[in-house]
Parts: C-alpha cells; sequence; structure tokens
C-alpha cells in the first residue's frame, strides 16, 4: 500500500525531479566555466520569476523590470561601499526601497493597459538608464554616473557576501530561487492568485466581483520588486560592479520578459524552464560561434523565440510536462502491468 | 419591504447619443422585475450606471437608501449587488469551480472555504459540465450560468441578469427561469433584461419598458400587455392578439 502511495505521489514528476536534481548536484562536479553558465541560468531564472509574479499573472508586458533589479543592485551596494554594511541586511533594506518604488511606478503605471503599458514600462528603464548615467551626485547620494559601481575585493567573506569559489554562490542562488518559486507556487494557490488570473481573463468581469483591480496588481508589483532586488544584490556581489548601461539596459529587461514568455506565464516553474532552454542556448553559441560567425547567437536564439511563440503561445511549460509524462507513462508502464498480475 | 435601488432622473449621454434620458424609478426588495426595450433602447446602459460601471451624465442613483451615484463598481459587490453580461466574460483559463471561487473570494480569504462555497453553487444552480471543466470549454447555456453562479457566489442581495435567456433554446430557457425564481426564493432581488417576452411575462412580476433611453411603461405583466404605447413601440399587433 505505502509503495503504490508513493508511486502515485511521484507519478508525472520523475523528470521534473531528476531536473531538479541535476540542478542541485551536478555543478558541484563541472569545471568553473559550466558552473558559471549555471550560475546565469539560475540568474535568469530568478529574475523571470520575478517578472512572472507580476506580469505573467497579471498578463502586462513589461519591459522595464531591469530598473528594479538595478534599484536593488544600487541600494545595496551603496549601503556596502559607503555605510559598510553587510549586504546580506543591506539586501532587505534594498528590497524594501526597490518594493515601495516599484509600487509607486505601478501605479500610474497599471493605469495602461497592452501595449501603451510596455512602451511606458520601456520609457522607464530608459528614463532610470540615462539619469544614472549622467548623474554623479543625487541628494548627496554618490551614485558614480556612467562609470558604475566598483565593489573592492575583499576576499572569501561570508559576511561581506563574497566568496572564492562559484559553487558557494550557486548555492546562494538556489535559496534565491527557491524561496521566490514557493512564493510563486503561494500565490498561485491564494486568492491574490485567483484574483490575478482573474483580472488577466477580464479586467470588467473582475471588477464587478468586487477585485480592486488596481490594488491587488499592485501588491503582486510589490511582491515581485522585493524579490527581484535580491538577484540585484547577487548580481553586485557576483560580479562585484554595477554598471548602468548594462544593469539598466533594455536588453536585460528584454530578456527577462522572454524566459519568463518562453517558459510559460503564470505557471510556477515556467521561468526556470525557460532559463533551462534559453540560457544554455546564448552561453554555448556565444562561446562556440562568437568568434567565427559574431552574432550567430543572436540569429538562432531568434528562430527559437519566433518558433516557440508561433508554435507553443503560451510557453514550453505545458507542452514540456505533457511530452515527459507520456515518456514517463511509457517508461513504466511495463513495470507498472507486472506489478498489477502480481496482485492477481 | 421597500425599495432596493432608486433611480431619480437619471440621465445617460455618450457625446451627443442620448442612451438615458431621464429615468427614474425603483425596485422593491425580494421582487423580480423585467427590463425590456427594443435594441438601443438603453437597457444594458441602464444596468452599467447600477452597477457603477460609469456614473450618469445626470441625476442620481441610491442604494438601499445610500447615495452611489460616484461610487466606484468594485465597491457595489461588497454592498450586494451583482450582475451578469450580456457577452459572457467567463475566466477562461480556470475551471468552471475555480470561476464560482474568485466570487467566494469577497467575503473569506481561506481557499477551503471559497472552494466550499463554490461547490455549493455549482449544485445550486444545477450545472451539469463537470466541475473541474475549462470555463471556456463549456456551452452556450453553461457560460450563463457559470455568470449567474459566479454572481452569486459574492451573496448579493441585488442581482442583475443581462440577457442569460439569449442563445439557449426553449428546454435551456425553462430551466434557467427555474434558476431565476429558485434565488428570489432565497432572497435576491432580480432585475431581468430578456427579448423574449413570453419567458419574461411569465417570470417576472413587474415589467418596465424602456423606449430610445425613456422609461414608456411600467407595471404588472397584464398592464403592460394591454398598453397601447407599449404594443405600438415594442411588443407589435400581434402579441396584444396572440393574447
Amino acid at each position: 500500500m505505502n509503495t503504490k502511495e508513493h508511486s502515485n505521489f511521484f507519478q508525472g514528476k520523475v523528470f521534473a525531479i531528476l531536473g531538479l536534481l541535476i540542478l542541485l548536484i551536478v555543478p558541484n562536479f563541472v569545471d568553473t566555466n559550466v558552473q558559471i553558465v549555471f550560475i546565469l541560468i539560475l540568474f535568469y531564472a530568478l529574475c523571470a520569476s520575478c517578472w512572472n509574479i507580476v506580469c505573467g499573472f497579471v498578463g502586462e508586458l513589461s519591459l522595464g523590470h531591469a530598473v528594479f533589479l538595478g534599484v536593488g543592485a544600487y541600494i545595496s551596494s551603496l549601503l556596502l561601499m559607503d555605510c559598510s554594511l553587510s549586504p546580506w541586511i543591506g539586501m532587505f533594506i534594498a528590497a524594501a526601497i526597490t518594493a515601495v518604488f516599484g509600487v509607486i511606478v505601478g501605479l500610474p503605471c497599471f493605469r495602461l493597459h497592452g501595449p501603451y503599458f510596455a512602451l511606458t514600462t520601456i520609457a522607464l528603464g530608459e528614463l532610470i538608464r540615462i539619469f544614472v548615467e549622467n548623474n554623479e551626485t543625487v541628494f548627496g547620494i554618490n551614485l558614480r554616473g556612467a562609470m558604475g559601481l566598483v565593489l573592492k575585493q575583499s576576499g572569501n567573506q561570508f559576511i561581506a557576501f563574497e566568496f572564492a569559489n562559484k559553487i558557494t554562490y550557486y548555492y546562494v542562488l538556489v535559496a534565491l530561487v527557491a524561496v521566490t518559486i514557493l512564493v510563486t507556487w503561494l500565490i498561485k494557490n491564494s486568492k491574490l492568485g485567483f484574483y490575478l488570473t482573474a483580472i488577466k481573463s477580464d479586467p470588467d468581469a473582475a471588477e464587478s466581483l468586487g477585485i480592486k483591480l488596481t490594488k491587488y496588481k499592485l501588491i503582486a508589483m510589490g511582491i515581485s520588486c522585493f524579490l527581484i532586488s535580491f538577484a540585484g544584490t547577487f548580481y553586485a556581489q557576483y560580479f562585484r560592479y554595477v554598471g548602468p548601461s548594462r544593469i539598466f539596459s533594455h536588453d536585460m529587461s528584454v530578456q527577462i520578459a522572454l524566459i519568463a514568455l518562453v517558459g510559460g506565464q503564470g505557471t510556477v516553474f515556467g521561468p526556470l524552464m525557460g532559463a533551462c532552454l534559453l540560457v544554455p542556448i546564448t552561453e554555448f553559441l556565444s562561446e562556440e560561434f562568437g568568434g567565427t560567425l559574431p552574432g550567430l547567437h543572436l540569429f538562432i536564439y531568434g528562430i527559437v523565440m519566433i518558433l516557440v511563440v508561433l508554435y507553443m503561445p503560451r510557453g514550453i511549460f505545458h507542452p514540456v510536462t505533457k511530452l515527459f509524462k507520456s515518456i514517463e507513462a511509457k517508461l513504466f508502464s511495463f513495470g507498472k502491468k507486472s506489478v498489477q498480475k502480481g496482485e492477481k | 419591504m421597500g425599495e432596493i435601488i432608486r433611480l431619480e432622473h437619471v440621465s445617460k449621454k455618450f457625446g451627443g447619443l442620448v442612451a438615458v434620458d431621464d429615468f427614474s424609478g425603483e425596485i422593491e426588495t425580494g421582487s423580480i422585475v423585467g427590463l425590456i426595450g427594443p435594441n438601443g433602447a438603453g437597457k444594458t446602459t441602464l444596468f452599467n450606471m447600477m452597477s457603477c460601471t460609469y456614473p450618469p451624465t445626470s441625476g442620481k442613483i441610491f442604494y438601499k437608501g445610500v447615495d452611489v451615484t460616484k461610487a466606484r463598481t468594485d465597491t457595489m459587490a461588497a454592498r450586494g449587488l451583482a450582475r451578469t453580461f450580456q457577452v459572457t466574460k467567463p475566466f477562461g483559463d480556470m475551471t468552471v469551480v475555480e470561476n464560482f471561487m474568485v466570487g467566494a473570494f469577497l467575503h473569506t480569504k481561506d481557499r477551503a472555504t471559497a472552494r466550499k462555497q463554490a461547490e455549493e453553487i455549482y449544485d445550486y444552480i444545477g450545472m451539469s459540465c463537470g466541475r473541474d471543466k475549462p470555463a471556456n470549454e463549456t456551452t452556450t447555456v453553461d457560460r450563463k450560468k457559470l455568470e449567474i453562479g459566479r454572481a452569486l457566489a459574492t451573496k448579493p442581495e441585488l442581482l442583475l441578469l443581462d440577457e442569460v435567456m439569449a442563445g439557449c433554446n426553449p428546454q435551456e430557457k425553462l430551466e434557467l427561469v427555474e434558476t431565476c425564481r429558485k434565488i428570489q426564493k432565497c432572497g435576491i432581488t432580480l432585475v431581468v433584461i430578456e427579448h423574449d417576452i413570453k419567458t419574461i411575462m411569465t417570470l417576472c412580476e413587474k415589467i418596465v419598458i424602456l423606449h430610445r433611453g425613456a422609461k414608456l411603461t411600467e407595471g404588472t405583466p397584464e398592464q403592460v400587455a394591454n398598453d397601447p404605447r407599449a404594443i405600438s413601440a415594442y411588443l407589435g399587433e400581434d402579441y396584444h392578439a396572440g393574447c
């Protein structure tokens, strides 16, 4: 009886568990270059998951989410450089400020829909980037303009969020991604998740059922910005450099949104799946062909994007899980039949 | 009994078009009122103003004695007013019961409670498509019931039904009439927009005819059926003869 329940629990999840185990264990046994790819996968998975919390559930396309990533990175780094505050504490202060900033920005933006919302978020992203690039100090805070923030190397210190080996960074990311996915799962199964999905389906009907549209969108925005700020802090600590032209860039925003879109909007594991597909493609291609055929990786990246949007407009999450389940059913059907015969 | 909602000299203009012109009237608590009229008479506009989707250009609306002329739509559900839409708006990504849960979440935060209430609604409304069927795969009549059920899940006192029977066959219409009666017995006031005169004459206690945005006549089904203005503007001589 016990074994039967067990097999039911794992049914349809074998590949998911396998995938998660690979993400957890394999980076221990590969060389640094591959570890870097794993770190990038999880970094983008983290950003895309945060994007998904607001945009995936509400169905609006934000193309300015890198702003919140950058704000988080800047605040925790400035606290470290100018106030010598440990990033472990700084990241929470940064997260709180980013969340408030996100809600303030969201207030006017969420009055718009569709392309107008997307355009406004692009404008926001560019506005912040140009502002930071061109201002050395703002209200006495030394932003250091286009130079960006260079974090001093202090060696292997846990308190300073600085590690000598990549693998420790990787496990910090694993924890952050796990928290974000857990939060996404909790949202999806709560009143908030139901309300956001309702707003996405039909705002008028949702409003007639007593749902305060702006309120719930802003709650989601706050949570999303809070979590993406952690990714910003990680970015700063890992690369030891925060440059406005990269972290506030439009490219970054688009990449975050695309990974979530390819993975599957409004799903819990979709963004992670999207990152697992797209990031290795980008990294592999730019490494292999970056010298001989510059730009090829962008070309192939584009083709993958077009194929996914054409044939799986709701993301790869549902088709892929379906495929895994059917393969699994075929693989294990023989074992089950023999068990049934044995019972008889 | 008293009235649940009262409209005083309500008008709505969309640019130069007068959709509703100086409409006054009230709805008795616990009654079932039919709102009929030709296309473009302003029936749905009247609904939209009652549910505060947009405010009237002039005039005032009182819900349970409180001025709600400038209230927001989402606050009306909490006050006990629910509505359905003429063009059904199911939450397509969700299942039938999940649609009801969205309504039920108005009064509870707990997912299990909402689920329980939603399943009760599903049984109450007499749907047969399956609780966990995706909402965008349901039939026309089930979509209409879905709209009613979702509105009922917010535990309303006044329910506005906008052409719930349109597109249904006679058998399905009978089912929906029974559902409306059942809802009324629970103490919920109903306002029904409908084009099928026979159905609405049997269902409603009181009928209001709208014509070009203004109230043409109102009264019991017999009074309305015999009103010469109603016959010439909307019902037609044939209907009168048929009675």
